[in-house]
């Protein structure tokens, strides 16, 4: 089976939350965010028409290869499972979680997620979204 | 006639769940607003209660504020009046696209439209018929000036109803627009790093104008610019 690179990231969007809320429910402080209500602009402060309609903070967790992809998963998923409660009152309050998981292919490749890691995900309600690049 | 009754029907309704006064969508916005903005409507700073007159206060300042109040009205999608706060209500859910405009007439018109109309006329899980019913009673109360708000605001929710696929192309990309993968460059390692760093969805279309503009959809299925490539490169 061929490797392949993958980054997997933590995504949070809400409709009102702020960013200073929602590191504080995922306990990290976020790689890239966006505040609801805030002018937009690149990440070079360039500023842009408009202004966000949500707010949005992603986590970079791993970046690997086939290797590690499984217990990387496993680990982050056991470690958003300590901070549930605050996870799933994002989600009550009109949130949305979720895995980014971007895929490197070099050829055929496979993943299994395994039952376990998908109901504990189902658990804490993190969608995982797939972005695959072959 | 038939207005009238639908309006006293509409007027019964409870209040849906998820609704939010204005004050408390609108509140950290006006705060944080330019120097007299926020003291519009008799001096309350909570956003409810609006006079028609702008604020003084410098154009781009205006501009500011506006855009803060185009995104708080965002959402907005049931009106109705909360008596104990003497304020509208706002649910989120669908677009109101004509209160999402950045000018700041249009939206000081709807704050208006909101607290002296919307507020006692119109309820609704049922927005579309809400706003007929509106549009039968304003003339009656010679508040003619307000339909064409009306109208806006009812033109543009039924145009926001619409699904928006952002998987596909938006509609009014700059000619010669390519999705990221087909242009050389932004290299692949890049591609998912971008769409985090603009908040895309992994089946969001995301695209590069010859100039080297980064383009998604936005909630209407059109071109919204994300800035210039080399924004997103290390």
């Amino acid at each position: 089976m061929n490797d392949f690179k993958f980054s997997l990231a933590f995504r949070v969007f809400h409709p009102k939350a702020s960013i200073a809320d929602i590191d504080t429910a995922v306990g990290r402080k976020a790689n890239y965010k966006q505040e609801v209500g805030k002018p937009r602009k690149t990440p070079k402060d360039e500023p842009l028409k408009g202004v966000y309609d949500q707010t949005y903070c992603c986590y970079e967790l791993v970046e690997g290869r086939r290797a590690m992809f499984e217990k990387s998963l496993r680990k982050w998923t056991r470690t958003f499972g300590n901070r549930k409660a605050a996870l799933q009152k994002l989600r009550r309050s009109g949130g949305r979680l979720e895995y980014y998981l971007v895929l490197l292919l070099e050829g055929n490749a496979g993943i299994v997620f395994e039952d376990l890691d998908l109901r504990e995900m189902s658990a804490l309600g993190i969608q995982l979204a797939l972005d695959i690049y072959p | 006639m038939r207005g009238e009754i639908l309006t006293l029907l509409l007027l019964l309704a409870p209040l849906p769940a998820g609704a939010q006064a204005l004050s408390e969508l609108c509140g950290a916005a006006n705060a944080s607003s330019c120097p007299g903005y926020g003291t519009i409507g008799g001096g309350k700073p909570d956003g409810g209660g609006y006079e028609e007159k702008p604020p003084a206060c410098d154009p781009e300042c205006q501009r500011r504020a506006a855009e803060r109040h185009a995104a708080a009205y965002k959402n907005m999608m049931q009106i109705r009046p909360v008596p104990e706060i003497d304020d509208v209500a706002i649910r989120e859910g669908r677009t109101v696209k004509a209160a999402q405009r950045a000018d700041y007439q249009e939206n000081l018109a709807i704050v208006a439209f909101g607290t002296l109309y919307v507020g006692r006329t119109l309820i609704s899980p049922w927005w579309a018929l809400g706003s007929f019913a509106v549009v039968i009673v304003l003339p009656r109360l010679h508040l003619e000036q307000h339909v064409p708000v009306v109208m806006s605001m009812w033109d543009s929710w039924t145009f926001a109803a619409k699904k928006v696929d952002k998987g596909a192309k938006p509609r009014n990309c700059p000619t010669g627009t390519l999705p990221i993968d087909k242009d050389e460059r932004i290299p692949r390692e890049h591609h998912g790093k971008l769409k985090k760093q603009i908040g895309a969805g992994s089946a969001d279309w995301t695209g590069i104008t010859p100039d080297g503009r980064i383009i998604t959809n936005d909630e209407n299925g059109e071109a919204r610019d994300n800035g210039p490539y080399e924004s997103f490169l290390p």
